[in-house]
């Protein structure tokens, strides 16, 4: 194959996939899928990691960008048209080629395909939906593919990459129009959102129309916003979360500690990543929903950030001790929730188990519920067995000890993460 | 092979008029394929365990289960019944991760070759994840630690034999290779480094067969024991 002789193929993948690195998804979950016959792939419903690299994130998907090319001059982007960098475009065939070759190698999952504009938003959305098409038709590949759309395509080209990914997103970055106006001149909250309601829409119609067959990017739409580029609260960041998943059924909203890769006067810079902001805004997500907790529970207009000492279920329990002690052997689920230590599993394991006959510490922790968490806020038979008394300055100074020992900040791209 | 229970006090809360006390291994293993999915997701792995007891262990489960109806995980407290929970949840665990990280290395003559080793005899599960995955590829699965390999071929799984040393790896393996490791490395966030969270997701035991991690493991330091050792000193320094 024409492939192997080209050296500039690894400068290529070297240069386009650094210009994908900054996009954090990497889920590779939502469909169950047999191979197709004559075919290679499967996926799976939990998703599959292949390896870790070095800052810790899994890697699932082969992440790469069609081209670096881009017309557009987003200011928190390394791909940006200002930045003199190396530019290079990647040949769909080339592209597909490499993708079938790692993933018989069992390197990746799938490949996860985003791209920078060139000339214009539908000229690229047709490349990269060749490369897709490439995979699909002549490598009859049945892995995983997460496609981005960029903004400014046309229906036809959001239609076509929906018929042939398992997973479509597009990235609204701010939660407010300002920031726009000020990072992102080109493209507008607005339209984003609309994008997003476009996708949804055409994606019921082509589920409902193609009944068993086809992609029909059954594993959702996803998205990602930057976290601490622009003063943006948590609330609001929160705030259009909780919206993307209510009212265009998100799958998942991914948040992105801002990393400076520009010099810009617009943007914060020689800053760290926000890397515990992002770890407690990942949590905050999860509550709403997994926990049944609502934002305004969370946050409030006039508390509008959560607390980088205890995780949001902590800091919400230590406001509401009055709705403390939860009685184990009477509590419904939603009750359970509410308890810091105890997860979704674990909650539901709890409610089965109580029939059998009395819990107690030890049957706790083998069902995976965090004691040292959760015995300050809990009963079983009206006992009580924490060692200090259930009030603020107690508590306060006993959870902040447990607290941030185990904690490993960073690890919510992917996985499920802990009972929080 | 029959089976005797030995040691009957450990599990005196269970009725033993269900089964015979001399019930084989075979017929044990044909009752967990039988028994309801609750208690099959527990046993149906926790035979790969290397332990003596396992099926005693496994007889006793079903038992409590076909007498008082007890689903596993209501018997919790019971010391038996944890460890194999417990146990079943690592093997699955190592499982899944394990169909993650074997590496395939294309070999002459068309096969690809994969490595590994693991705590449990894992083997039979991830040959068929990958049958059915790469339905038409020749692949030969190894578990060097217990001399074990699988060869699949058109979703059927064989057993094998080494006879010979592995034929040596195409011309695309090494450029491949090359290509992985490069963009294992590029995709790194430098300002996010964080090599504790990589080992917590990657214990450093899994790293051995991955061949983005190799310049470590050439250096000898990170092998369990001196069979792995050896077998990579004959088998892999042809790289
Ligand atoms: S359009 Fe996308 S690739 Fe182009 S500068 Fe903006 S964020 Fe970067």
């Amino acid at each position: 194959m024409f492939i192997k002789k080209l050296p500039d193929t690894i400068q290529k993948l070297e240069i386009l996939s650094r210009g994908a690195k900054y996009d954090v998804s990497c889920a590779s979950s939502g469909v169950q899928r047999k191979v197709s016959t004559g075919g290679i792939g499967s996926t799976l419903s939990g998703g599959l990691c292949h390896s870790w690299s070095s800052d810790g994130r899994c890697i699932s998907l082969l992440k790469t960008l069609q081209t670096n090319y881009c017309h557009n001059n987003c200011a928190y982007c390394i791909n940006r048209c200002k930045n003199s960098i190396e530019r290079t475009i990647v040949a769909p065939e080339e592209l597909a080629k490499i993708t079938y070759e790692f993933y018989r190698r069992n390197y990746i999952e799938g490949l996860f395909l985003s791209s920078g504009i060139f000339h214009n938003p539908d000229r690229t959305m047709e490349l990269m939906l060749d490369t897709v098409k490439i995979l699909r038709k002549k490598y009859k590949f049945n892995g995983y593919i997460h496609m981005k759309i960029l903004p400014g395509a046309d229906d036809n080209a959001i239609e076509q990459a929906i018929l042939w990914a398992d997973r479509i997103s597009i990235n609204v970055e701010f939660s407010t129009s300002s920031s726009f106006d000020l990072l992102a001149p080109q493209k507008n909250l607005r339209q984003i959102i609309n994008t997003m309601k476009k996708i949804n829409s055409i994606r019921e119609k082509l589920i409902v129309f193609s009944k068993e067959k086809g992609y029909c990017a059954r594993s959702g739409q996803s998205t990602q916003m930057i976290i601490g580029a622009t003063p943006e609260t948590d609330r609001q960041i929160l705030k259009l979360s909780e919206y993307l998943y209510k009212k265009i059924q998100l799958k998942r909203v991914y948040y992105s500690a801002y990393v400076p890769v520009n010099q810009d006067s617009f943007l914060p810079q020689f800053i760290k990543p926000p890397l515990l902001r992002e770890h407690r805004l990942y949590q905050a997500d999860w509550l709403i929903r997994f926990y049944e907790f609502s934002l305004d529970e969370l946050l409030t207009e006039n508390n509008p950030s959560l607390s980088e000492d205890f995780d949001p279920k902590v800091s919400w329990a230590l406001n509401h001790l009055d709705f403390f002690p939860v009685e184990l052997m009477q509590a419904d689920l939603y009750q359970l929730l509410r308890v810091p230590g105890i997860g979704p599993i674990s909650a539901r394991r709890i409610l089965c188990l109580r029939k059998r006959g009395v819990i107690d510490l030890e049957t706790l922790k083998r069902l995976g519920v965090v004691i040292k968490r959760a015995v300050y806020f809990v009963t079983i038979g009206g006992k009580y067995f924490g060692d200090v008394k259930m009030d603020y300055s107690l508590l306060l100074e006993k959870l902040s000890k447990c607290n941030s020992t185990r904690e490993i900040v960073g690890d919510l791209f992917h996985r499920e993460l802990q009972p929080i | 092979m029959n089976y005797n229970l030995s040691n009957r006090n450990q599990f005196n809360d269970a009725d033993y008029s269900l089964f015979p006390s001399q019930i084989t291994q075979e017929e044990i293993e044909e009752q967990i394929q039988k028994a309801p999915d609750s208690v099959k997701k527990i046993l149906q792995y926790y035979l790969l365990v290397d332990s003596e007891n396992k099926y005693e262990e496994a007889k006793f489960i079903l038992e409590s289960f076909y007498k008082n109806k007890e689903i596993p995980i209501e018997k919790i407290k019971n010391p038996i019944v944890y460890k194999v929970i417990k146990t079943t949840r690592s093997i699955r665990r190592q499982i899944h991760k394990l169909m993650g990280l074997l590496r395939f290395h294309e070999v002459e003559g068309g096969y690809l070759y994969a490595p590994f080793t693991s705590d449990f005899d894992v083997i039979i599960p991830l040959s068929l994840h990958f049958a059915w995955r790469f339905p038409s590829e020749r692949l030969i699965i190894h578990d060097i630690k217990r001399e074990k390999a699988v060869f699949v071929e058109e979703g059927d799984l064989f057993e094998v034999v080494f006879h010979s040393m592995l034929p040596s790896e195409t011309e695309d393996e090494t450029f491949f290779q090359q290509l992985w490791k490069m963009y294992h490395q590029n995709i790194s966030i430098q300002e996010r480094e964080n090599k504790k969270l990589q080992r917590h997701n990657l214990p450093i035991k899994f790293q051995h067969w991955l061949i983005e991690f190799e310049k470590q493991y050439i250096q000898g330091y990170l092998f369990e024991d001196e069979k792995l050792r050896l077998f990579y000193s004959q088998n892999g320094n042809n790289k």
